[in-house]
């Protein structure tokens, strides 16, 4: 932030709010969304990776190179997901 | 009036009461993973503890097999709410395998083959309230159970009790193992319920 309380790019960008329209399709179902490894580099739809539910949490592995994809974690009140293990997700629009 | 009183329900109550909150008895063991299960042969295995730059003190099973072995009996608690009551196990304090192990450090990663990690501040694995442990009542740990050996932390959550264990690395910060980074508690006290961030 500068001395007047703007970030000094503010010119530049928009604030998150406007990204809502284009995440609407994320609300859709996710499971065919072509997935890259961070890992391995390989590719494929979410529906083709490996589940593991026995666990505190939900856990996508790659079924090339076993790494974790991503993680959904239950906390009652909200979830948690993170993506660490994904490079990009290709989402075909409804 | 009718007083209602505990019936049938009344043993298990008394029971429950001895638990942390929010946690159920369960007679059996359920199998917990977040992965494939490791099959680690006994030839291969080892365990090391990495106390800095040059500072490595590893163990093969044979080695870890003659150090002395205590018996441990305690209650366990999955953060997946089941508890599992007078558990026996057997394994190497890890008062044993850091008695010659020197640093500053205050936390701990504790590492799996597999992959698996998981963070422990150093105290809470000294003074008697962690072990190695290779025997589940009685009889080799199985595979799905984290054999050949995991860690057993049992005054924390039982995810803080690694499975396939491999490891333990010294760090001055505490920092994030695998279900640290994805929701869970960074201690993981289950008598202060400390499930998730």
């Amino acid at each position: 932030m500068d001395s007047t309380g703007q970030h000094p790019l503010d010119q530049d960008h928009l604030d998150g709010n406007a990204l809502a329209g284009a995440l609407d399709q994320f609300v859709s179902d996710l499971t065919s969304a072509e997935c890259m490894c961070a890992g391995c580099g390989s590719s494929g739809p979410l529906a083709a990776a490996l589940l593991y539910t026995k666990a505190p949490g939900m856990v996508l592995r790659c079924p090339t190179c076993t790494a974790v994809l991503l993680c959904l974690t239950d906390q009652g009140d909200r979830q948690v997901l993170t993506l660490d293990g994904v490079r990009h997700l290709v989402i075909d629009k409804p | 009036m009718a007083v209602p009183t505990s019936g049938f329900t009344g043993r298990r109550q008394n029971r429950d009461a001895d638990l942390p909150p929010g946690q159920y008895l369960t007679d059996g063991f359920p199998v917990m993973s977040a992965g494939p299960t490791p099959q680690v042969l006994l030839r291969d295995w080892s365990f090391q503890i990495v106390a800095g730059p040059g500072e490595t003190h590893q163990w093969t099973w044979e080695q870890m097999q003659a150090l002395p072995q205590e018996d441990v009996t305690t209650d366990i608690h999955c953060v997946t709410h089941w508890s599992k009551v007078g558990t026996t196990w057997r394994g190497v304090s890890l008062d044993t395998l850091f008695e010659d192990v020197e640093s500053e450090a205050e936390y701990t990663m504790v590492h799996s083959y597999g992959g698996y990690t998981t963070n422990v501040p150093l105290d809470d694995l000294l003074d008697g309230k962690a072990w190695i442990v290779s025997e589940f009542e009685g009889e080799p740990l199985q595979s799905a159970h984290g054999g050949p050996a995991r860690l057993l932390v049992p005054h924390l959550y039982f995810w803080k009790s690694a499975k396939w264990v491999n490891g333990i690395r010294l760090m001055d910060q505490d920092l994030p193992g695998f279900w640290e980074t994805n929701g869970y508690n960074m201690y993981g006290d289950p008598w202060r319920e400390e499930r998730y961030w």
